[in-house]
């Protein structure tokens, strides 16, 4: 019973672990492709002028 | 080659990283050792055994549920009232962020039912009402997909977040309204003394990571704002 239980906790740990891991993942792909896509603006901004 | 921020038109400040990668290398830590202290330290209950580990990250996630649609209410009314974009974007990082973590809290809380209800799932008041909440953020994040136009965008996706976030108390409240299978809410005072220092740890080590996740989020949407506005301004010839 008590390894039955120790399974539900582990699974849960790791679904915690898992989301919030792959959420921040994105997160920071998000923020760096946000970055380029600022800078290649102002390089078209820049190259206009 | 770089911009300064600036240089581009917008009327929302293009935020810089600043200490922030610091906050989400703290948070980490933070959390990291919250729950291996709540791990180590808990006695296993005496009806529910090691099942109860799971409410270091069940309930706190559920608390930073509600925490980021907090945000989304106050943001949205403050979009509704003065207009601003600053809000508007604001407010969609945290209900993306709170849309994350309800589904977690409903993830965790099947995961916890099993073994203890016998079910995954069941239609009880404080389950379904928490499913409700979590489509009416999926609707919201898909309404702004669906807007092109920033500002109708920002009123429309604002008056859904405030209808959304009234069903934040309703949530918290269920369990109190309608006595059915979930427990009564898990907090300080409802707990043995054993186990509130690990709640208390895990709840601001969760809070850490979703203030971290929300500051992030913003600061990528308002940069595709500043970027979208410099090249708006560019086909308008400068203007």
């Amino acid at each position: 019973m008590d390894a039955m239980n120790l399974r539900f906790v582990v699974a849960a740990y790791a679904v915690a672990w898992a989301v919030m891991g792959s959420y921040a993942l994105y997160v920071h792909a998000t923020l760096r492709r946000a970055r380029e896509m600022f800078e290649r603006s102002g390089d078209r901004a820049k190259g206009e002028s | 080659m770089t911009v300064t921020a600036a240089s581009l038109p917008s009327t929302v400040a293009v935020p810089r990283p600043g200490r922030w990668p610091l906050v989400g290398v703290f948070a980490l830590l933070f959390l990291v050792a919250a729950q291996v202290t709540a791990v180590m330290i808990s006695v296993p209950d005496r009806d529910m055994g090691h099942l109860q580990k799971i409410m270091y990250v069940h309930v706190p996630a559920a608390w930073i549920t509600f925490c980021a649609f907090f945000v989304v209410a106050i943001c949205s009314l403050k979009v509704l009232w003065k207009g601003g974009e600053r809000d508007d974007l604001l407010a969609a990082s945290a209900a993306e962020v709170g849309a994350v973590f309800n589904a977690l809290t409903l993830m965790l809380g099947m995961i916890w039912g099993k073994p203890t209800w016998g079910v995954w799932w069941t239609w009880d008041a404080r389950l379904t009402s928490t499913l409700v909440l979590l489509l009416i953020f999926i609707g919201y994040l898909s309404l702004r997909s669906f807007i092109d136009e920033p500002e109708r965008r920002a009123k429309w996706s604002a008056a859904v977040g405030v209808l959304g976030a009234i069903n934040v108390p309703i949530v918290y409240l269920s369990v109190r309204w309608w006595r059915t299978l979930h427990q009564v809410q898990s907090a300080p005072s409802t707990l043995d003394p054993a186990y509130t220092l690990g709640l208390r740890l895990n709840a601001f080590a969760f809070l850490f990571v979703m203030i971290y996740l929300v500051r992030r989020r913003y600061e990528a949407a308002a940069l595709v704002r500043a970027a979208e506005r410099a090249d708006e301004s560019l086909a308008l010839g400068g203007r």
